[in-house]
């Protein structure tokens, strides 16, 4: 769900601020709950939110725009920025830095694949949805 | 929602008269000594440590209880997978095989693997109060100011800082949501179907995101009103200058991660020390 909101953020406002938001979002998250931040997937969240910031560039959610074209840029761009984090960047950091059983870390890396992009594509294109609609289009006004 | 955010807590002890970059200096040495290793004496060390740390600072055992449950709920979880997926992992990492017995062929229990899952267990525990002793000790305002004395760009600082100071914002806004539709007639309580609730929460999402986009603007304009990010560097209201005691609990916290260098590159030379 926080991954959703972190994506929509950076559809409206770029990657850097997305990747900073999920980033911050997940440490101060694992301080909560778990008392010490877990790096790797730290650093993970920050690239899935970096990732999915380049959504900015391919929408035009200010505009509200909202069509085919969007949805069909959030959502590939989220699987490739869920998939880089989880599938790639938090099994290898975790091997790397924290030396986990290989089979175990990939296993949690598929399956968090699977909720965080799913959770984040759907929330993302909630949001968006509801957004541009608040948005006036440009050009929606006709000479008469 | 009632989560005690930051349940920082204004004492007058030791460890909170501590400057906030001492305190995040040594979290952050203390944590990377026990990341780097598997060695049980350096994690016996820093939980020892940390457990005096605790009672200098007085924290309370329910303040952190919540936390403990989590933590406990996540370790579970993660031994049970890491047994059923490599049962034998332990003589992978220490090169032994002492079968304890078996179930079958597949599930087997050794020794080296169940010192390793014991290990791990130790290390979550002497990782966890690091951290929790930074939050409860460190005045949220000078969390930032510490992060950027250590380097950290001061923008990426505002904006943590930032974050800080409007979450119990942002929570006090989706209660108010959240009683609004409840007077509305909407049942949010344990009594609706859970498939019902969660559809309902998400709803309640979108007001909150767009309240806080209205925030987003309304600061960031004053911000840029008043010339924020014109120069490069900022000096931080809540900083305060190190003291001798400050140079001591650096020094003390870089040692601990010194000694767990030097026993995994030359003493033991290995991450997985093994006694037996």
């Amino acid at each position: 769900m926080a991954y959703g909101v972190s994506a929509f953020f950076g559809c409206l406002f770029g990657p850097v601020a997305s990747c900073l938001i999920a980033a911050i979002g997940h440490t101060l998250n694992d301080f909560i709950f778990y008392g010490s931040p877990w790096w790797s997937w730290v650093v993970a969240s920050a690239v899935s939110g970096l990732v999915a910031g380049f959504a900015y560039y391919y929408t035009k959610l200010d505009e509200g725009e909202f069509n085919k074209k969007t949805i069909l840029a959030i959502i590939v761009i989220n699987v490739i920025g869920n998939a880089i984090a989880w599938v790639l960047v938090a099994p290898c950091l975790d091997i790397v830095i924290y030396a986990e059983p290989v089979k175990k870390v990939f296993l949690q890396g598929l399956m968090s694949f699977a909720a965080d992009g799913i959770s984040s594509i759907v929330v993302c294109l909630l949001l968006t949805a509801a957004y541009s609609k608040t948005r006036t289009k440009t050009g929606s006004l006709d000479q008469e | 929602m009632k989560i005690k955010m930051f349940s920082y807590s204004q004492l007058d002890t030791f460890i909170h008269r501590l400057s906030g970059l001492t305190k995040l200096i040594s979290f952050l040495f203390l944590s990377f000594a026990v990341m780097l290793t598997y060695d049980y004496r350096i994690m016996l060390l820093t939980l020892v440590i940390s457990m005096i740390a605790f009672k200098v600072a007085k924290i309370q055992l329910k303040q952190i209880k919540i936390v403990l449950l989590y933590v406990l709920f996540f370790l579970v979880m993660n031994i049970v997978l890491t047994y059923v997926l490599e049962p034998d992992f332990g003589t992978e990492v220490y090169g032994t095989r002492t079968i304890l017995f078996q179930f079958n062929s597949y599930f087997i229990v050794t020794k080296e693997t169940m010192f390793y899952l014991a290990v791990k267990t130790l290390k979550y525990f002497s990782m966890i109060p690091l951290g929790l002793i930074f939050i409860f000790t460190t005045n949220p305002s000078e969390f930032a100011s510490s992060l950027n004395h250590i380097g950290v760009p001061y923008k990426v600082c505002t904006t943590l800082s930032l974050t800080l100071r409007y979450f119990p914002d942002i929570i006090r806004d989706y209660t108010n949501i959240s009683l609004a539709q409840q007077a509305r007639g909407i049942e949010l309580s344990k009594k609706e179907k859970f498939s019902k609730r969660f559809v309902m929460t998400v709803k309640m999402v979108i007001p909150l995101i767009f309240s806080t986009l209205d925030r987003v603007e309304v600061i960031s304009n004053a911000m840029s009103l008043r010339g924020y990010g014109k120069l490069k560097k900022r000096s931080w209201y809540s900083y305060r200058k190190l003291q001798a005691s400050d140079y001591c609990v650096c020094l003390l916290s870089l040692a601990v991660l010194v000694l767990s260098m030097v026993m995994r590159f030359y003493v033991t030379k290995t991450m997985f020390y093994y006694p037996f």
